[in-house]
């Protein structure tokens, strides 16, 4: 079916309901990503979301949004619990809880520079990706303890700084994870993969700030020009995509004795309140948990590496977390929807929250300057950090984009290039990179993706976001 | 036997993943020990001869070997063992049937094996692709060509060969975000046996790994499972088995595919230094997947695989 689209302004595209749209569709884009979208499924997809039951305000897509399975990547919508809201494992992805976290260093772009071959080999070596597993870390507690309190479980080792917890989202725990829904074959799955970085997007990069948009944001959030980040790209690893699986098995059976038709079997879902709704929702809150364990641990291992691969100690590369986000999530926040103040279900698959300033859930340090929103880029170009507005609050249940999206499908990518040149391009751009394989370099070729900077203008230019810095790659290490 | 001499053995299956099982019949030969594998014939589809029993596929490959016919008899057995033989009933149906047909120059008579086949020159599906293979080849007993036997024996006019390809037939499908295959057989139970190889192969390049691992997989369906709910928990059953089991896979086969699919997943314990390593699979998706009969009677699979 070919959807109806409509201009709103240069930023803002309408799909207006149709069909058994209970909503319209809102897709955030410039006129050009709209042109090179013309008869993109991912536009279907936007339109088949607003179909759900109890969906309020609008289906949205992100600038960075593509096709996804179900709900589009890029894609946010919340559903009312009192309208006969559901949730979607579609909504959330298999990745649960795929996010980034960002430290700043006290380490100087020329020093780096210097030692860039050593490190990227420290970081490889410190880092397992791909499909090799990790050595467990003796100083974890156990898998239930990690899937109940996620972040927070690693005060105790040393692991994460305690005054550090404000810094990621939802204080690093969703509270209504049920460890005992998570099986004994997603655990066998995660359990060997805690501390590890998987495949396909993820990487572990190590950037230079090349840009400052906003001079006060940016020292409130630790960046100064020439200064290095650290900046972490995974999620839940097989734990969670093993959750995701059973439970969407779960909810196909849901959907049907609810009654729900589905325009897609990855929109499989189950009524807010339902038995099957609220064990997705617990059974993702513990592989979100273990999400923030597993991006905190990858971090500690890193800055480790980074220490020991510049003779330094670990206090001197001055590590601190600017913020920790979720990518690909659902849980229940508070919103104002026609002009009420609502408790919704917001899924956010491929996208950030992006809290402005005011909001009672952002630690103190960034209560008044609105929430840090990291928008990776490609393994070539740049990464972007920007903070949340009350735009984002206002119309997209206080979310933006995640990253560049891709353009090229992966097998195209793969035509288009060879491993070989593209590591010649990279370092020729001055950018060291370590890979697990071949096809990792090939199909997250820089060219594979949209120019993110086009990505991050238009959440400029819709107020859902400001752009405080911008960052570079020196060093990658890909899945 | 003390010279190296030539064999040939016979293939055949009706049960479960009948190309996937004598593909893998092959690889297991080609890994026994004092077993060369020279060249191996079509694959010729054909009526089962004995009790009524589904249709058989059936081949041929042509050894050396110095092994004394009984020693090569235990290897053969083993194979089939390996690849879920239950010897049950006399002709009854079976995943894999491993025959000696003939060895140059050699006659051979004990309780268990007798050489050549006794039943060879009776039976078209045996001759057929002996003669392919060697086509001087003579009668040991009586030194007639046995090509000639292949003018004389009842013909099966419903036999129909095939090239027998080092792999089922597969190409990627273009995704944006994920990783995917589209994968044909000529039936359902060769197609997800063909799925499960196309699935592997986005891991670790198959080329790169020996079958030394043996991991039986199996799983349960509601009586109604639709053909695309039978492939998607099947697929995401052997996902497990590689993700969790660390696997590499070689090849798979499919033993049974009714109310339960058996199977057997080959391979290798997964090594990142020696492996060619692709990509890191999370799951099978809903997303565009297809799964059915084509009108020539092929099967046919569309799978989308999140990475």
């Amino acid at each position: 079916m070919k959807y109806k689209l409509e201009a709103i302004d240069d930023v803002r595209w309408r799909i207006p309901m149709q069909g058994a749209m209970r909503v319209e569709g809102r897709i955030f884009a410039d006129a050009a990503m709209m042109t090179s979208l013309h008869d993109d499924p991912c536009i279907a997809q936007v339109a088949n979301v607003a179909t759900l039951p109890g969906i309020v305000g609008a289906a949205l897509a992100m600038p960075d949004f593509h096709w996804g399975y179900g709900f589009p990547i890029g894609g946010v919508a919340a559903f009312d619990p009192e309208k006969g809201g559901v949730v979607s494992p579609g909504g959330v992805g298999y990745d649960i809880n795929c996010g980034v976290r960002l430290h700043t260093t006290a380490l100087e772009a020329d020093a780096v520079d210097a030692a860039r071959n050593r490190i990227a080999d420290a970081l490889q070596l410190a880092v397992p990706a791909g499909t090799v597993p990790a050595k467990r870390d003796p100083r974890l507690g156990d898998l239930d303890a990690i899937l109940a309190d996620g972040a927070r479980s690693l005060v105790d080792a040393g692991l994460v700084d305690v005054d550090d917890l404000g810094s990621i989202e939802e204080g690093g725990r969703l509270d209504f994870a049920e460890p005992a829904l998570v099986s004994d074959r997603a655990r066998e799955r995660g359990g060997q993969q805690l501390g590890t970085l998987g495949g396909g997007n993820h990487f572990l990069e190590v950037d230079r700030v090349t840009e400052i948009y906003d001079e006060a944001l940016a020292e409130r959030f630790g960046l100064r020009l020439g200064a290095v980040t650290l900046l972490v790209h995974s999620g839940s690893r097989g734990l969670g995509h093993a959750v995701c699986e059973e439970l969407l098995a779960v909810m196909l059976r849901a959907s049907k004795s609810a009654g729900i038709e589905l325009p897609d079997k990855q929109l499989a879902c189950a009524p807010l309140g339902s038995p099957e709704a609220d064990r997705y929702l617990r059974a993702m809150a513990a592989a979100a948990n273990f999400a923030f364990v597993n991006r905190a641990l990858i971090a500690h291992k890193a800055i480790g590496a980074l220490a020991k691969s510049t003779d330094r100690s670990r206090d001197s590369v001055g590590a601190s977390l600017l913020y920790d986000v979720c990518h690909n999530i659902a849980k229940f926040e508070e919103h104002t929807v026609d002009g009420a103040l609502r408790r919704v279900c917001v899924h956010r698959k491929g996208a950030t929250r992006a809290f402005g300033p005011g909001h009672a859930l952002l630690p103190e340090r960034y209560r008044d300057v609105g929430q840090p929103v990291i928008i990776p880029g490609d393994m070539g170009r740049y990464s972007y950090v920007m903070a949340g507005l009350q735009g984002a609050m206002d119309e997209t249940f206080g979310s933006a984009c995640h990253g560049a999206g891709r353009l090229l499908a992966r097998a195209a990518a793969k035509k288009a290039s060879t491993g070989a040149a593209v590591l010649k391009a990279l370092n020729a751009k001055g950018i060291t990179l370590r890979a697990a394989s071949v096809n990792a370099i090939v199909e997250e070729m820089p060219e594979a993706y949209k120019d993110v900077a086009d990505v991050v203008d238009v959440v400029a230019r819709a107020g859902l976001a400001r752009r405080v810095a911008r960052l570079e790659p020196m060093i990658v290490v890909k899945g | 036997m003390d010279a190296p001499r030539e064999v040939i053995v016979g293939l055949g299956s009706n049960i479960g993943s009948r190309e996937a099982l004598l593909r893998a019949a092959v690889d297991l030969l080609v890994a026994t020990p004092g077993v060369s594998v020279l060249a191996r014939s079509d694959l010729y589809e054909t009526a089962p001869v004995g009790p009524p029993q589904a249709r058989y596929l059936n081949a041929a490959v042509r050894l050396q070997s110095a092994l004394d016919p009984e020693t090569l008899l235990d290897a053969l057995l083993s194979i089939e063992r390996a690849l879920g033989r239950e010897r049950r009933v006399r002709w009854g149906a079976r995943t894999l049937d491993l025959d000696v047909l003939w060895i140059d120059g050699v006659t051979h008579c004990s309780p268990t094996l007798t050489v050549p086949h006794p039943e060879l020159v009776r039976r078209e599906f045996a001759l057929r692709p002996l003669v392919a293979l060697r086509p001087d080849a003579l009668d040991p007993r009586d030194g007639a060509p046995l090509a000639r036997a292949l003018d004389a024996v009842e013909r099966d006019p419903t036999l129909r060969a095939r090239p027998f390809a080092e792999a089922f037939s597969r190409d990627d499908v273009e995704h944006t975000a994920d990783e995917g295959f589209v994968t044909r057989a000529s039936d359902r139970a060769d197609l997800l046996a063909a799925a499960t190889e196309a699935m592997g192969a986005l891991v670790v390049d198959p080329a790169s790994v020996i079958a030394m691992r043996a991991v039986p997989v199996s799983i349960a369906l509601d009586a109604d499972a639709t053909d695309d709910e039978r492939l998607f928990a099947w697929l995401s059953e052997v996902l497990y088995h590689l993700d969790a089991g660390r696997l590499a896979l070689r090849r798979a086969v499919v033993l049974e595919d009714g109310d339960a699919v058996r199977g057997v997943l080959f391979g290798e314990d997964l090594d990142e230094s020696r492996h060619a390593m692709r990509s890191a699979l999370k799951a099978v998706t809903w997303h565009a997947l297809e799964v059915g009969a084509q009108p020539d009677g092929s099967w046919h699979a569309q799978v989308v695989i999140d990475v």
